[in-house]
């Protein structure tokens, strides 16, 4: 990882380099313990510069779900319909990601325990490092 | 709490041009144009003496500009609020107030034109500010996306059932339909073509989403000493805010409160500065861009909570001029027409003086709640009167 480089890009570019190596990666502030997301480069509640990136497991729990009819400009690589789930991570300080769903769409419910992948989503003309969940 | 602007400035003039989506005959600034005249006629001042513009949700009519056509004599204030959406509509009249308040203008415009082609829609614009590689890898690209993913949660955590969505499409439709300005007017609303239209990201339908329209609205605000001696009848502005608080905000979905739509300090601040409360306000304007999202704002708001949605979101609770809570008196954004929202400002201003196509008997407040869909947002209380 060329940590030079993503030092001067966005705060969140750690995020991208991770999961395109196949890792999810999120921040952590050594000051305060704090998890933080969206990322940062200085920690608003201690004001620690420059928080942590730790290794978090692909694990949450449902906190949110839309499935997407309209064909939205950009979405053809996808196909409608699909679901897009947002997950909390109890790991990551209940923070949450969000990601396309596979699996069975009749389980979809508040706090269904999910499991993810690092996978790429089709967007226009490119492929986006991504994360698909599915029920544990 | 102080409130330096409580009945210092009043809605003087109004005026709207709207068109079906791509009709309208002239462009963007050509409306534009011919809705501040308009808003200048209505009140009885020459457009040449306008001196402050304020608009919003990423307007492209610079007022430099307008200068030519209105004959500006000086411009003095040349501003517009930060963010992507209607969350900024109330915003700018609090900045026009404050401008005005502090002497720094006398007349000053808060507008917002729209014309399919010109400027493009508002979705992209909201895209512009918010939708970034997290959202697109997961398929959300548009505000109707992210709408529906907090709906879905609001309808999943606090049980609220479909039907009282649709009392809010009702009495949109209701009001529309006996407003001759609305697109809706003189149409009879199916509730069953509401339910059968097809998904566009569940549990949105394509009625539960704000359909934009070509047009252009302003309002001009001048001092009160100075609206008592124009044509019509002052409306005073009470109190506006705008903002966000900690833990809510362009936060890739991690507000704390999900279900919110981030109305719970502005509302306080409209409270604490006017002493009003939730019960002394007469009737609500509300930016609809998504019915759910509509709901929550009046939450937010105090006017109802999650607890008694059910019970208050009914049709005859919701219309003029029998309900308790009246909103959407010109039919909203969903059956009047969505000119990003400017519509429902200027219905305040028309209900309060007594011209609305669905008056509310009596109306001495009314409150205007911007949009709900955006990480900035803001409110404002209007008046015919200063408490």
């Amino acid at each position: 990882m060329d940590y030079e480089a993503l030092r001067t890009g966005p705060a969140d570019a750690p995020y991208w380099q991770a999961l395109s190596e196949g890792r999810l990666e999120m921040q952590k502030c050594q000051g305060c313990g704090k998890w933080t997301w969206p990322a940062v480069s200085r920690c608003g509640e201690c004001g620690t510069w420059e928080p942590e990136w730790h290794a978090v497991e692909l694990k949450g729990k449902l906190f949110s779900w839309t499935r997407t009819w309209h064909p939205f400009a950009g979405t053809e690589g996808i196909g409608t319909p699909y679901v897009t789930v947002l997950a909390t991570l109890p790991q990551a300080g209940d923070r949450r990601l969000l990601g396309l769903y596979e699996g069975n769409e009749s389980l979809l419910a508040l706090d269904l325990p999910l499991v993810g992948r690092i996978a790429t989503t089709r967007f226009g003309d490119q492929d986006i490092p991504a994360i698909r969940w599915l029920p544990a | 709490m102080a409130n330096g602007l409580m009945g210092k400035v009043a809605a003087a003039g109004v005026g709207v041009l709207q068109y079906k989506r791509a009709g309208a005959p002239y462009g963007e600034r050509g409306v534009l144009t011919r809705a501040i005249v308009a808003a200048c006629e209505d009140a009885g001042l020459d457009p040449a003496d306008v001196d402050g513009f304020v608009s919003y949700g990423d307007d492209h009519n610079q007022p430099d500009r307008l200068m030519p056509e209105l004959g500006t004599k000086e411009l003095r204030l040349s501003t517009a609020v930060w963010g992507g959406g209607g969350g900024g509509l109330l915003g700018a009249f609090e900045l026009a107030a404050m401008a005005i308040a502090t002497g720094q203008c006398k007349a000053v415009v808060v507008y917002r034109a729209l014309v399919q082609g010109n400027s493009g829609r508002l979705s992209t614009a909201v895209m512009a500010h918010h939708v970034n590689n997290h959202f697109i890898a997961a398929g959300m690209m548009s505000p109707a996306q992210i709408c529906a993913m907090r709906a879905m949660r609001m309808a999943l955590q606090h049980n609220l059932p479909q039907e009282s969505i649709e009392q809010l499409v009702l009495a949109d439709y209701y009001h529309g339909s006996r407003n001759p300005e609305a697109v809706s007017y003189g149409q009879q609303f199916d509730i069953e073509t509401y339910r059968n239209a097809r998904w566009i990201a569940e549990p949105l339908r394509l009625f539960d989403c704000s359909r934009e329209n070509d047009g252009a609205g302003a309002i001009l605000l001048v001092s009160a000493e100075h609206a008592r001696d124009l044509k019509q009848k002052p409306v005073y502005l009470l109190a506006a805010a705008i903002g966000a608080e900690k833990g809510w905000g362009d936060l890739l979905e991690n507000d704390d409160d999900y279900t919110s739509t981030g109305f719970e300090p502005i509302a306080r601040r409209l409270w604490e500065s006017t002493g009003l409360g939730p019960k002394d306000i007469d009737v609500t304007q509300l930016y609809e861009n998504f019915t759910y999202q509509g709901v929550s704002s009046l939450v937010g708001h105090g006017l109802i909570s999650w607890e008694s949605a059910v019970e208050d979101l009914k049709f005859d609770n919701l219309i003029a001029p029998s309900g308790k809570l009246p909103l959407n008196t010109s039919g909203g954004n969903l059956a009047q027409g969505f000119i990003h929202g400017i519509n429902i400002a200027i219905e305040a201003v028309r209900q309060l003086r007594g011209q609305s196509a669905n008056p509310v008997p009596d109306a001495k407040t009314c409150l205007v709640c911007g949009g709900p869909g955006s990480p900035i947002n803001s409110s404002a209380i209007f008046a015919n009167q200063i408490p």
